[in-house]
């Protein structure tokens, strides 16, 4: 039985038991009480264009269906399952609609979740009463927001509002939508990679701040690029890919500048003025049209906003500066689906999407360089924790170092003070009573 | 000059028989200088100019891949990978003349820690460069494109 002192004992101040990344019961736990209360990912405005276009994904464990309404074209985000045997109405992983029937039994749905028809509807006791029967409709999520165009859902019907809840994370939010001359952005293809990770969901969300990961499970693929540059001879031009490739072999120092801020609610972000994105060159004619739609005072702030990385926990990573986001989608203790979404800024130069998808596939696909090294550390962490015989993971590098700045803590980049903010975040969903 | 569909599929066969052997370095060289590797999300998505790939090389990223194969520094490499490839029926799709498509079905296994199967169609675009003929593109199209997928640990 996870009684809160049971789970209170499972995470020490610098490091936490093996258990929260192996125990199926810990596992469900979570998914009822961070990933059933907390403002999850859904999906971004510019994938559900159009009326009844709608995508497919999940909450936790429970589908549901993002869909514009036909009608109203507001965004609803509904449970995917019908309201007579509980089938599961959306299939594919997005489609555009006029409404949703179920396959079995052909009960049909507005894309508002409303009860349309029911066939054959003599047997029930008042058919006409049935479409205004909460239990026949398909359930929207309690609660539904974005911030723009970042459509969040939680399934609690109590919680901090979404813009209390995205805190300082909404200016990373900010800063990708800004960086549009026009400030919008649009989603690239309507299938995104997704990659099924073997392992639990933590391990992906601790790696994306993982500063002193890169040097060692990136080495070879620093060392490979050192290695073509080489044979270019010394008066060639490095090609960006290497420019891309190069940082992930980078020194220990290079990422101690970056800088490590922790935020309330587990959420964190990594660099801030100076981050691995911070050298690369921007074309003129960008810098032009960002000028002339912000002046220079205000494009100079959002383009030299260099967050590395923002972590809004627990489902969603954002890169302002390559324009990327991961999401988080957990499938059982052992198994995880990372989407990575690439964006458009609208009114940029084509240049910026080829840089937005030469960092996609040399870093994050399932055919990258980078993204199956770090999978296999995954793998080889949630295989390497079945061993009984020590049961922490250790998260100590400068405990003692944390700055506190109001409701931030920062330190050097390779700190491991957002490991410990996250699990403390952690235990506060976690442990009914606390405040996360 | 038209082409010739057994001319290519020999040049097909060859090239796959050099991918089966791990044989990397002169697999690189059937690619033009501009030549491309890469494997779409869906068959709306296949420009990779305009999406992202399940995996994209270019002849930078095959050169800089060729010396991260093996590498005693990468984790996922540490594991021995073992791969064979089929083809039949290769047809040409489009001729132009100084360019040729074709487009021929596969199945390949890739041994990585356990047996992985892949299966769809490669879709190659020659020319000639002198006598030689040249891979301008190879675009490899996934039965299983936009699901959910593991790591892919080497060429298809
Ligand atoms: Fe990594």
């Amino acid at each position: 039985m996870l009684t809160d002192e049971a789970l209170a004992q499972l995470v020490g101040e610098t490091r936490v038991h093996r258990r929260v990344y192996n125990d199926p019961d810990i596992f469900d736990l979570e998914m009822a009480r961070i990933w059933g209360t907390a403002w999850i990912f859904v999906g971004h405005d510019s994938m559900v264009p159009g009326p009844g276009d709608f995508i497919t994904t999940t909450i936790g464990k429970q589908p549901v269906i993002m869909v514009r309404d036909t009608a109203s074209g507001e965004v609803h985000v509904l449970a995917n399952r019908c309201g007579h045997r509980g089938v599961k109405l959306a299939q594919r992983s997005h489609g555009t609609t006029r409404g949703f029937r179920c396959p079995y039994h052909g009960w049909s749905y507005r894309t508002n979740g409303a009860l349309a028809g029911v066939p054959h509807p003599k047997g029930y006791d008042s058919p006409n009463a049935m479409r205004a029967e909460p239990c026949y409709q398909i359930k929207q999520i309690p609660r539904v927001d974005s911030y723009r165009g970042f459509y969040f859902a939680s399934l609690a019907e109590d919680g901090p509002p979404l813009e209390a809840f995205l805190g300082d994370t909404k200016a990373t939010i900010d800063n990708l939508t800004d960086r549009s001359p026009e400030g919008r952005i649009e989603v690239v293809g309507k299938v995104s990679n997704r990659f099924v990770q073997p392992s639990n969901w933590k391990n992906f969300v601790e790696n994306l701040v993982d500063a002193m990961h890169p040097m060692v499970a990136h080495g070879a693929t620093g060392k490979a690029t050192a290695a073509y540059v080489d044979t270019l001879g010394e008066d060639a031009s490095k090609p960006p890919e290497a420019e891309v490739i190069h940082p992930f072999g980078g020194s220990y120092d290079f990422f101690d500048t970056m800088g490590q801020t922790a935020l309330p609610l587990g959420h964190n972000y990594m660099g801030g003025e100076k981050s691995i994105f911070s050298h690369y060159g921007l074309p003129d004619d960008y810098v032009d049209a960002m000028r002339e739609a912000y002046g220079e005072e205000r494009m100079h702030d959002i383009l030299s906003f260099n967050r590395h990385n923002t972590t809004v926990y627990p489902s969603l990573a954002v890169r302002d500066g390559v324009q990327s986001i991961r999401v988080v989608r957990p499938v059982a203790v052992d198994e995880t689906i990372i989407e990575t979404w690439v964006f458009r800024l609208v009114g940029a130069p084509k240049a910026l999407l080829d840089r937005t998808l030469l960092y996609s596939r040399l870093i994050n696909a399932p055919g990258s360089m980078v993204g199956p090294d770090d999978l296999d550390c995954y793998y080889r962490m949630q295989r390497g924790l079945m061993s009984d015989l020590n049961d922490w993971v250790d998260f100590s590098r400068f405990a003692h170092d944390d700055q506190d700045a109001g409701h931030k803590k920062t330190g050097v980049g390779t700190s491991d003070l957002v490991f410990r903010n996250q699990y403390q975040a952690w235990l506060g969903y976690m442990t009914e009573n606390a405040n996360p | 000059m038209s082409w010739d569909q057994g001319v290519l599929e020999a040049f097909i066969r060859a090239e796959l028989r050099l991918l089966n052997a791990h044989d990397f370095a002169p697999w690189i060289e059937l690619f033009t200088d501009d030549g491309v590797y890469f494997m779409p999300l869906d068959e709306a998505q296949a420009d990779p100019e305009l999406y992202d790939m399940i995996m994209y090389d270019n002849k930078p990223l095959m050169r800089i891949r060729l010396e991260n194969f093996g590498h005693p520094d990468s984790p996922s490499m540490e594991y021995p990978i073992r791969s064979l490839r089929m083809i039949s029926d290769c047809q040409i799709v489009e001729d132009t003349g100084a360019g040729c498509i074709t487009e021929t079905p596969f199945m390949a296994s890739i041994f990585y820690q356990s047996l992985h199967w892949y299966a769809g169609t490669y879709r190659h675009s020659f020319v000639r460069e002198g006598d030689a003929i040249k891979i301008k593109s190879k675009q490899v199209n996934l039965l299983n494109m936009g699901a959910p997928m593991g790591a892919i640990m080497t060429y298809l």
